[in-house]
């Protein structure tokens, strides 16, 4: 065999198994998706018309979800590119020290702190609002964590150089920082929305005694059958089209850098 | 590949505003409404009480329905149950009934916007009918 | 830059610093406080009489070894599994290169959907028997948990890693292709360094999601004690939360954070030491 047929034989190969494996893990969407349309054995939007008319609060948790997770999402993001920087790009004393610290709350699990937020939502009268399921994760720790990762490989000569130009701060982060860490934002919002899109504990814990603002993640289960999978499609939905929309993001930013 | 998730999302969102909108709505209006009829009972000559079911609550001569609350994610569904009964005429408004009514609870008396069925969903209105005709 | 620049960023900076102390530094301080106390209602200091206690405890033990077991080796397996799969990933061509999305589907389906799915695989009769074959029915008791975990994590480190391989220039791809048998020492010693900060990221991200596996174990056995070679540290910490024994969670939580802190402190040092010589 000539190298050329070996390597296309190879590739072919490659592409099959990767796709059959691509496939095992998409299994449970795509059934979950074909079984929403089917009711009664036949191809239909029967089901969806009783999750959206039968069971017309589902919309309303949803929106909760919605607005949850953009929230968090969007705030996060925003409050941790500068911290991200500071910790990348400024030395100051006890600057490693911090961001260990950083690390080391971000690897608590939701046990270890539940009960103190719990008291702490009380005294500030947050329990049972919509604060309640949206302020404390604005303040994750990894948002800040993995701006500093990428931030800490942006060539100081970059900065530098822009600073020559303009003194402003903001220019600085428009020109110098944002274009090389556009991965990143691209990233964080996939990882953060979904995070807050599947809330669960929280929501149960901090808001126990109002389920008008439950999200959809907890109310999901109390569905009933004939518009269950209708409910998990639309579930899905807004974390896949948002995953489809930034891959490509995260990729073309890719593609700039590549040499 | 892109402009086919762009197009479905734009439909997506579509759908769900419109359902968020009026999804309340068609619930509540997108099938029969009925008024429960008031229980009247009358006393025959040879003593019995006997129910008194208004003409209005009468279906095809020999139907009437009741109706079963379930409680549902949202709201209660509400659905018919059609039984079969035999009637006589009594006065202007209402038949009596002549077979046994024991198992019957409270009947519908009014069904707009739609024909009864056996297992129809429906919309119960508040109010009752029959009570006034009586007096 | 000078100091007007860096005090403005620090400015900028002060939301995040804020919020992070309020919601997570000072209950995580309450926490050392409450682990120091007898209980809640008549907070009598009792100095270190409850991590005693705790240490002693036999399934606070068992709790801490199954942790570590599980998160050492189901950190390994998805990193190692992501890895070889982004480099077969990398080098198909853009037309296919979608196909990367279906992987961390599973990362991003409702938890319940996948448990449901999940039981109805290892429910079965024939699985069960499995686990009451008494020599090796510990690894066939966990093993759903293993797969569930990896299954689910592989997605996102196949981004991570192929996100960080397609900035490695073409030409060492060429080099390793051509000289063939050399090609897993040429990734070894140049690849791997390149990508070591996104590497050093996927561990860490797999590592913390591993401490977070209560929420699937809970769903999937159903149950506040799964199987003995299940029970992890976070099941301890549950279990106190619902007994209302909040001094034993506390103290758990803060020998939980010691060990973390120790590890993290390591992988740290190395991640620093491999960034610099990149860089």
């Amino acid at each position: 065999m000539t190298y050329s047929m070996k390597k296309k034989i190879s590739g072919a190969l490659r592409i099959i198994i990767i796709g059959i494996l691509a496939l095992m893990f998409a299994y449970p969407v795509i059934m979950t998706a074909a079984r929403s349309f089917i009711y009664d054995g036949k191809l239909s939007l029967t089901s969806y018309w009783r999750l959206f008319v039968f069971n017309f609060t589902y919309l309303d948790y949803f929106w909760n979800s919605v607005i949850y997770a953009t929230l968090i999402t969007v705030v996060c993001i925003i409050i941790s590119f500068p911290l991200g920087f500071l910790f990348a790009k400024i030395k100051f004393k006890g600057r490693e020290l911090i961001f260990f610290i950083y690390i080391l709350v971000m690897m608590l699990p939701f046990q270890a702190t539940s009960l103190p937020n719990y008291i702490q939502l009380r005294d500030f009268g947050m329990l049972n609002t919509r604060l309640a399921l949206t302020v404390p994760m604005m303040f994750s720790p990894f948002a800040v964590f993995l701006f500093r990762q990428y931030m800490k490989n942006i060539p100081n000569d970059l900065l530098d150089s822009t600073l020559l130009e303009s003194s402003s701060v903001f220019s600085i982060f428009r020109y110098a920082v944002i274009p090389q860490v556009k991965p990143a934002i691209a990233a964080l919002s996939i990882l953060i929305f979904c995070e807050s899109w599947n809330i669960v504990e929280q929501a149960l814990i901090f808001s126990m005694d109002n389920t008008d603002i439950y999200p959809l993640s907890v109310m999901l289960s109390n569905i009933p059958a004939d518009a269950s999978y209708a409910g998990g499609t639309v579930y899905m939905f807004p974390v896949l089209a948002l995953f489809v929309l930034f891959r490509e993001a995260l990729e073309s930013s890719m593609e700039e850098y590549k040499l | 590949m892109k402009k086919a998730v762009v197009v479905i999302t734009v439909l997506f969102w579509a759908v769900i505003i419109f359902f968020t909108v009026m999804g309340e709505t068609i619930f509540f209006d997108w099938c029969p409404q009925v008024t429960m009829a008031s229980s009247v009972y009358t006393r025959l000559e040879d003593g019995t009480e006997a129910k008194l079911i208004p003409k209005t609550g009468l279906f095809e001569g020999k139907y009437v329905y009741t109706v079963n609350r379930m409680p549902g994610f949202s709201a209660e569904i509400c659905t018919l149950e059609r039984h079969e009964v035999t009637v006589e005429e009594y006065n202007d408004d209402f038949y009596v009934a002549t077979s046994d009514m024991s198992g019957i609870s409270r009947i519908i008396g009014l069904c707009e916007n739609g024909e009864p069925g056996d297992g129809v969903r429906v919309n119960v209105k508040e109010g009752s009918v029959g009570f006034d005709a009586y007096w | 830059m000078n100091k007007k620049q860096k005090l403005k960023i620090v400015l900028l900076c002060l939301p995040a610093l804020i919020g992070f102390a309020v919601f997570y530094i000072v209950p995580f301080v309450r926490t050392i406080g409450y682990s120091f106390i007898d209980n809640t209602l008549s907070k009598q200091f009792v100095g270190f009489s409850n991590y005693a206690s705790v240490l002693g405890n036999k399934y606070f033990q068992m709790a801490l070894k199954n942790t570590a077991i599980f998160s050492v080796i189901s950190v390994s397996t998805t990193v190692l599994i992501s890895l070889i799969l982004s480099l077969g990933i990398v080098k198909l061509s853009n037309r296919f290169s979608f196909i990367k999305s279906f992987f961390i589907l599973p990362y991003i389906l409702p938890t319940a959907s996948i448990i449901f799915i999940w039981q109805s695989i290892f429910g079965g009769e024939s699985y069960e028997a499995l686990t009451r074959i008494e020599s090796i029915s510990a690894f066939f008791e966990i093993l759903p948990l293993y797969l569930l975990f990896t299954w689910k994590n592989i997605g996102i480190n196949i981004i991570l890693i192929t996100s960080a391989l397609m900035k490695v220039p073409r030409e060492v791809y060429e080099a390793s292709a051509v000289d063939g048998a050399h090609g897993l020492r040429l990734h070894a010693k140049i690849t791997m360094p390149m990508i070591s900060p996104t590497l050093f990221f996927a561990i860490v991200l797999t590592f913390v999601n591993s401490l977070k596996i209560f929420k699937e174990s809970y769903l999937f056995y159903n149950t506040n004690y799964p199987p003995d070679v299940a029970y992890m540290v976070q099941n301890y910490m549950n279990n106190h939360f619902q007994k209302l024994n909040y001094q034993n969670l506390s103290c758990a939580v803060v020998i939980f954070t010691t060990v973390m802190a120790i590890l993290i402190f390591l992988l740290y040092r190395a991640e620093n030491k491999t960034g610099d010589y990149t860089n």
